[in-house]
């Protein structure tokens, strides 16, 4: 089960590659997938990250609090008022996004609007009569070679 | 005498940038066939070859590679400079005729070059003992703006010219920017920007 968890977990992270027991028939869809284009999924995913670094940090700091041991209860509840407000911010973003799909039936993913350099060259029409295309070797009136 | 120096790769930059928009992939896809950079320029192909100011026999010898009837077509553009580029560049156009960016390098390497560094060594004495990034720079000038000094607007082609003997590339830096005044709200942003980027090739040798 816990391999299944992490293929999975693995599968939404690549590209090309459906999470384990997909039915055969949503596999090229599930594969083609780009989850983390949603803006759930990708906040969720670095909040888990966040969380498993903050927990991992947390621990470590414990040891080297062995000297104080009247500090380690501070330390403990802040750290874990700090979590409990950190997760409480992130359940109200997903909780209110997911409404907000919800009743306008929208997906909350990233779209990609931006335009490179080479579709802004592209938009550049070269019609019958618009024959300029760069104007950084125009020429002047007095141009001569001599 | 012409000291037959190659352009250095900062100068062999620079020139694909402001005559082909930066190299093989821009060119095959816009330049590969005649356009018209405005002002007075003529039919232009190549890397920067503009027809209107080389002789029919030139021409000839540039675009030997293609048939006689495009050739012939070609050579028609010999003069023909501002609106009257523009017009022939329409009929260049529908001719269909395209010259291949591995042609277009053999043009320069081998004819374009050579003719632009032995008009800048004549036109600014002392241009071959310059750093190749200077000499470079001013060879580009030379491609974009010939070799007249006549009239207020060269004035800084003037200065330039004495200043080269004395390898001051500061000031030589300084006067290519200022040459920028000539297109300022003219609608040829791009020759602004030349100017700066040969300015600054310039500087880099100090």
């Amino acid at each position: 089960m816990l391999t299944n968890v992490l293929k999975t977990a693995a599968s939404f992270l690549q590209q090309g590659v459906a999470p384990p027991n997909t039915p055969p028939e949503q596999v090229e869809q599930l594969a083609s997938t780009n989850h983390l284009a949603s803006k759930k999924f990708f906040l969720a995913i670095s909040g888990f990250v966040i969380l498993a670094i903050f927990y991992v940090g947390s621990v470590a700091a414990l040891f080297l609090m062995v000297e104080s041991p009247t500090a380690i209860s501070s330390y403990t509840t802040m750290f874990t008022k700090t979590m409990e407000v950190f997760a409480t911010i992130m359940a109200c973003y997903l909780g209110g996004q997911a409404l907000v799909d919800l009743k306008y039936n929208s997906s909350s993913s990233a779209s990609l609007q931006g335009t490179t350099n080479e579709s802004i060259n592209e938009t550049i029409s070269i019609s019958k009569e618009e024959v300029t295309v760069i104007h950084t070797n125009a020429k002047e009136d007095d141009y001569e070679l001599e | 005498m012409s000291s037959n120096k190659q352009p250095s790769t900062k100068t062999l930059n620079l020139l694909l940038q402001y005559e082909v928009g930066g190299g093989q992939k821009y060119y095959e896809k816009f330049l590969s066939k005649f356009t018209w950079p405005k002002g007075a320029s003529g039919p232009t192909i190549a890397i920067g070859v503009d027809c209107g100011y080389y002789t029919p026999a030139e021409l000839a010898q540039i675009f030997s590679f293609l048939s006689s009837e495009q050739i012939e077509l070609i050579q028609g553009a010999s003069g023909k400079t501002g609106a009257a580029g523009k017009q022939y560049t329409v009929k260049l156009r529908e001719a269909g005729i395209t010259v291949s960016w591995e042609q277009a390098k053999h043009i320069f390497e081998t004819l374009t070059w050579p003719k632009f560094s032995k008009l800048a060594e004549k036109a600014f004495p002392g241009l071959n003992e310059l750093h190749e990034d200077a000499y470079g720079a001013v060879v580009s000038l030379v491609f974009n703006r010939g070799t007249s000094m006549r009239g207020d607007s060269r004035r800084e082609m003037r200065v330039i010219k004495m200043l080269v003997p004395d390898k001051q590339y500061a000031k030589i830096a300084a006067q290519l920017r200022s040459m920028k005044r000539i297109w300022v709200g003219m609608g040829l942003d791009g020759l602004l920007e030349r100017r700066d980027a040969e300015a600054s090739l310039v500087a880099g040798c100090i």
